[in-house]
This record gives structure tokens, C-alpha cells and sequence, in this order.
């Protein structure tokens, strides 16, 4: 279908890539929702243009943001992201063959952690899980809180919150124990090149410690993406099915209220009918 | 310091880099024969600034005897600095050479205050109080470099109630234009700035601002409206490179923010340009007209940068900024190596 005739997806914001990246590698095009996007790179800003249309940008997060349609607010917003004490970077940029919704609800399903990420984010020992019950608040945003389940790398029990507030970009909120309400942050704003096939711009905004490394933190993150991009690549459907969710289990429970969700909003450009 | 949160937690980091005490100017203009002494403050450390022997040094203002400030004293016709209190006599390198009220006997070892790694650059005359690491330069100024400026004005140094730091946000804030300087710098119609690529290069964060050209119109002619070329050395220098929309000449405005103390700054300012006509008073004069405008806002802030104040993308400048300084403040606590590693890596942005 063409994005055109899906106003939950045309109106939405959506990253082109981080500047950094754009400006390095002399980026000048690029696609969104199945059409050319050309880049300029200009000394203060960078611009977007489609078919000899200038389209709106904003860099927020650490990306520049164009739209195809009429959003009726900002891309997401997250303040703590520029909090002078965080480290802040664009992970890894992946093109994945699949749609960006399946990268949504990958990140969203804890449940594979002990199996895609065994040893780092999940173990086959430990699959107990506490799952939370996901809520939809004033703003319609899909919140799933305080997920808590076994960390390997950390030896510990983690907690985490996701928020979804647009069809393809999820932030993960991961709860600080040493400093409680504040949280660290990682997240995916997926581009969607057409249906099937997705730039995953992945990010982080963590509160740095003394004994972090930027360039080992990135190597182990991007590791932990490329294991996901080997199962996402083989998507079959590509497109995520919105509908036959009656194999889930109680742990899927984020990523059938993220399907939900979307069914009520209407999404219809990339899923599976 | 009683900020909630610093951003950085010891200031000492400071005292690795040159900062200027005083212009040359001052210095000559302190009496008949031209050679002070005058004193000054530093990162909270009094200093004296007297011209011993044909030479400037810069040392601990204080005589070792009864800590009687040695700026109070005066430079004799031996080229020694002499306390005002009993007369003990110094020599440029901070020693004590004679104590009249006891001319025969040996002078103590410990008769001796310390002397300051001093330097005479741009017409101002810098300090390096702490020199154990030699990591730091003087910073970069284009006013001599350049062949196109014909003209170079040494400001007289101002002082604000304010740190530093905050002087150096003040002159690089791109979004407080439209608020403090409306009709004077900018447009009120330019409040959104631009969020620039920002480099890490030598010690210096560069970056470029190009405001808005139709600007031009409604600015006195005076303002230096046009590109905007920043290099600013860490941590409080400005060597702002302006390419005039109106003419196309450069125009230097050069600042740094010399750190008394945690709330309290002398400012040092070099501008230079291309118009030999032009009278040095009239670039001084519209200087000091955004000054007044700045000054009476930025003193309203408490010196210290706390990590509770709110941070937008749009104040990508200090917010690089303020991460650096961390970063500085936080390596020179591991020593050398991790602060020069903080100071040298550079990180670019703009390609």
C-alpha cells in the first residue's frame, strides 16, 4: 500500500539519520515510506527534499527529523536526553529487512532475550519474568512498566519501562538503582524505507559513569542489534501481523498490546493482512 | 561554592591553564616609571604583577614575613619588589634579597613567595598557575595572525559579578539574542537558533553560525552582523571570526573570561578589523552597549553551572560546553595523562 493513504503513519515525524553520520559519509539521499528523500548538508543545518518538495526538519535526539505529512506535534520528546551528565550516542543504524513495526515489537518482547542474547540481556536458566500489565495514558501513549526480569551481564534483576508513543519508535526506560526516578535510556526510531525493509537508528542516553567506555559501550550494543538483526532479517511475513495473536503467551504481553494499539490507531503501512 | 548539584565538582583544573591577569597597557599606566606593582586575583590566589629587573613576573602577593600584600609595595630602582610593610626586597623570580632589619644575617630560605610561569601575549599579560603538567597553550587569536586586519584595539578589562563560565555561555548563547539584544544583535524574530555541528579540535570547540542575512535591514550599522566563525580555546576563550554580510571584511571580536573566583570574572576583549578610519571608540562604544545589555542579566545568575539547570536541544553550544568542562574537571583527578587525553581528543562533528 502506498504510506499515503495511512494517516497514523504519513502524519508521524520520522529520523533520516544522525547528523554526525550524514555530514561523515556525505549522505545525500535516502528514502521514507517507499520515496526518494535527498539531504543537504549545510554548514548550520541539513535539509530534506521529496520530488522538488521541501519538507519540514527539526534535530532532536541526536537525529534529523523530516515529515512526508501533517504530525500534529514534535517527534518524541525526551528532555533527559540532554542532561549534561549523560553520555548520548547514535548506536548503529542497521538496514533490516523487515518492517520497522517488527523492530518495535522485537525490542518491546522480552521474551527472547534469553534465547537471541543468551549470557547478555537473558538466560535459558533464569525465564522467570515479572511482565507488567501495559497502559495507554491521556496522551494515548502505550506505556508497559516496570518489566523486571533477569540481567546476566549485570547479575542482577533489571527493570525496565517502555514507552510507545509513535507506530515505529519505542524509548526504553531502564530503572537506576542507585538513583532512583531517574532512568537510563536507549531506544529505536525506525525509518521506514517502505514496508519491508527498515533503518533501525538506535540510540542510547545513559547517565555516565567514571568507568564507562564510548567506544566498548557501542561495540557491546551494536553486538547485541546485529544478533537481533540476524533473526529480524528472516522475518516471515516481513510485514507484522496485526491480527492471529492467539499463540501468545502471558510474557508477549507488551508486544500484543503494542499490535493492539496499533490496530486501534489504524496503522495499516507495514502489517501483515 | 553552595550550588546544588556542581557540574564540576574541583575547580583545580583551572589552575593548568594560561589565563590573562592583566593587559600591558595596565601594567605601564600603574605609575610614572611603568612597572607596577599591581595586584590581582586568580582562581582565588592574590597575585602581583611588578616589572623586577627589565622583566614581568607574576607572583603570590603576599611577603613570606608577615603576609603583607607585596602590591602595595613598590618596585625599586634595583629592579626589586619591596614589601610596604618592613621593606623586604624581592627579586623577579620571587626571592627575598634583603631584609633591612636585619641586613647582616643570613636570609632565610623560606623568605620567598612563589613565582608564577608568565607570559606577554596580545598586549595582555598571562598566568599559568600551575605548570607541572606543561599541557595547555596560550589560546588562539586571529587579530595578529590575519594580514586582512589593519587594526587591532586591546580593550580595557570589565569585570562581572558572575563566573567565567558563565560569561563564556553568554557570548556563545545563540537564543538569548532575541531576548537581550533585540534591535541591537539580532532580530526578535530569530528566537529559534540553528543546532550547529560542533568540533572538538586541539583543545578548542569550533563551530559556525550564520544568521539571518535580511537581518541586516533592521540592525545599526555597527553590529557586527554576518558569519560567525567560533574557535574557543578551553576553557574561557573566544576567537570569534566574523565575515561582515556588508561588506565581506572579517571583523575579530576576541574575548576571555580571566577567573577571579567562583562568582567573580575579569574580561579581556581584542577586537580588530579592516577600516584604518575607523576610531577605536566606536567598536569599543557598541561593545559596551551589549555589555550593559548582558551584564545586568548575567549577574542575576549564581557563579557555579549546576547540573539541575535545564538543558534544550537548542542549547547545543553550552551543553558541549558544559559536558567538556566535566570531562577536564573529572580527568585531572586521575593527573596528566587522563587530562591531556580529556584536553587532545579531538571530535568532529562538522565532516
Amino acid at each position: 500500500m502506498d504510506a499515503a493513504d495511512d494517516p497514523a503513519v504519513w502524519n508521524r515525524w520520522y529520523p533520516v539519520g544522525a547528523p554526525i553520520d550524514i555530514r561523515r559519509l556525505n549522505l545525500c539521499q535516502t528514502r521514507l515510506l517507499n520515496r526518494p528523500i535527498n539531504l543537504t548538508t549545510h554548514p548550520t543545518w541539513i535539509s530534506a527534499e521529496c520530488d522538488g518538495r521541501l519538507l519540514p526538519v527539526t534535530e532532536r535526539l541526536g537525529y534529523v527529523w523530516t515529515t512526508l505529512g501533517r504530525p500534529d506535534g514534535p517527534p518524541p520528546q525526551l528532555l533527559e536526553y540532554y542532561e549534561i551528565d549523560r553520555m548520548v550516542m547514535n548506536i548503529w543504524s542497521p538496514h533490516v529487512q523487515c518492517s520497522g513495526l517488527r523492530i518495535i515489537d522485537n525490542v518491546v518482547d522480552n521474551a527472547h532475550f534469553p534465547f537471541v542474547h543468551p549470557g547478555v540481556l537473558g538466560s535459558t536458566d533464569r525465564l522467570e519474568q515479572v511482565p507488567s500489565t501495559p497502559d495507554i495514558d491521556a496522551n494515548g501513549v502505550l506505556w508497559s512498566r516496570s518489566q523486571k526480569y533477569w540481567l546476566p551481564i549485570t547479575g542482577a534483576v533489571a527493570e525496565y519501562t517502555y514507552r510507545i508513543q509513535d507506530p515505529y519508535s519505542v524509548i526504553l526506560y531502564i530503572h537506576r538503582t542507585d538513583t532512583s526516578g531517574r532512568f537510563d535510556y536507549l531506544g529505536i526510531f525506525a525509518q521506514p524505507l517502505n514496508e519491508e525493509h527498515v533503518i533501525a537508528h538506535k540510540f542510547l542516553a545513559w547517565v555516565k559513569e567514571d568507568w564507562m567506555d564510548t567506544k566498548q559501550l557501542r561495540a557491546d550494543q551494536q553486538a547485541i542489534s546485529a544478533q537481533d538483526k540476524f533473526i529480524l532479517d528472516r522475518s516471515f511475513p516481513r510485514k507484522l501481523p496485526l491480527s492471529g495473536l492467539d499463540h501468545s503467551v502471558g510474557v508477549d504481553s507488551t508486544s500484543c498490546a503494542y499490535r493492539a494499539w496499533l490496530k486501534n490507531l489504524g496503522v495499516r503501512y507495514g502489517t501483515h493482512t | 561554592m553552595n550550588i546544588e548539584h556542581p557540574l564540576v565538582t574541583n575547580q583545580s583544573y583551572l589552575r593548568h591553564f594560561w589565563h590573562p591577569v592583566a593587559t600591558v597597557q595596565e601594567l605601564e599606566k600603574s605609575n610614572d616609571a611603568g612597572v607596577g606593582p599591581i595586584g590581582r586575583v586568580l582562581l582565588d590566589e592574590p597575585i602581583v604583577i611588578a616589572k623586577c629587573d627589565g622583566k614581568i613576573s607574576t607572583m603570590r602577593d603576599r611577603c613570606a614575613h608577615r603576609f603583607a600584600k607585596l602590591s602595595a609595595g613598590k618596585v625599586l630602582n634595583n629592579g626589586r619588589l619591596q614589601c610596604p610593610y618592613h621593606g623586604w626586597e624581592y627579586n623577579k623570580d620571587g626571592k627575598c634579597a634583603h631584609i633591612p632589619a636585619c641586613p647582616n644575617d643570613a636570609i632565610p630560605q623560606k623568605a620567598q613567595t612563589p613565582c608564577y610561569e608568565s607570559e606577554v601575549r596580545y598586549g595582555l599579560i598571562w598566568v599559568r598557575l600551575d605548570n607541572m603538567w606543561d599541557c595547555t597553550n596560550i589560546p588562539f587569536c586571529d587579530a595578529w595572525e590575519n594580514r586582512e586586519y589593519k587594526r587591532q584595539i586591546v580593550a580595557d578589562p570589565y569585570d562581572w559579578n558572575s563566573s567565567a563560565e558563565r560569561r563564556w555561555e553568554n557570548f556563545t548563547d545563540f537564543s538569548h539574542f532575541a531576548y537581550v539584544h533585540p534591535g541591537t544583535l539580532y532580530d526578535p524574530a530569530y528566537s529559534e537558533p540553528a543546532i550547529v555541528p560542533i568540533d572538538r579540535v586541539a583543545g578548542e570547540m569550533r563551530f559556525y553560525m550564520e544568521p539571518g542575512k535580511d537581518m541586516l535591514d533592521r540592525l545599526p550599522p555597527d553590529s557586527p552582523l554576518g558569519s560567525w566563525t567560533y574557535r574557543a580555546a578551553m576553557p574561557f576563550t573566544i576567537n570569534l571570526s566574523i565575515r561582515l554580510y556588508r561588506n565581506d571584511k572579517p571583523f575579530l571580536l576576541w574575548t576571555t573570561s580571566s577567573p577571579v573566583s567562583h562568582d567573580c570574572c575579569r574580561n579581556f576583549m581584542i577586537i580588530a578589523h579592516t577600516d584604518e578610519s575607523l576610531s577605536d571608540e566606536q567598536p569599543l562604544a557598541f561593545q559596551k552597549l551589549v555589555l550593559d545589555e548582558d551584564k545586568p542579566v548575567i549577574e542575576t545568575q549564581p557563579g557555579g553551572l549546576s547540573l539541575t539547570e535545564i538543558s534544550l536541544p537548542t542549547d547545543k553550544v553550552s551543553n558541549q560546553y558544559r559536558k567538556w568542562l566535566r570531562e577536564l574537571g573529572a580527568a585531572a583527578e586521575h593527573g596528566q595523562e587522563a587530562f591531556e587525553r580529556a584536553l587532545n581528543t579531538d571530535h568532529i562533528e562538522s565532516h
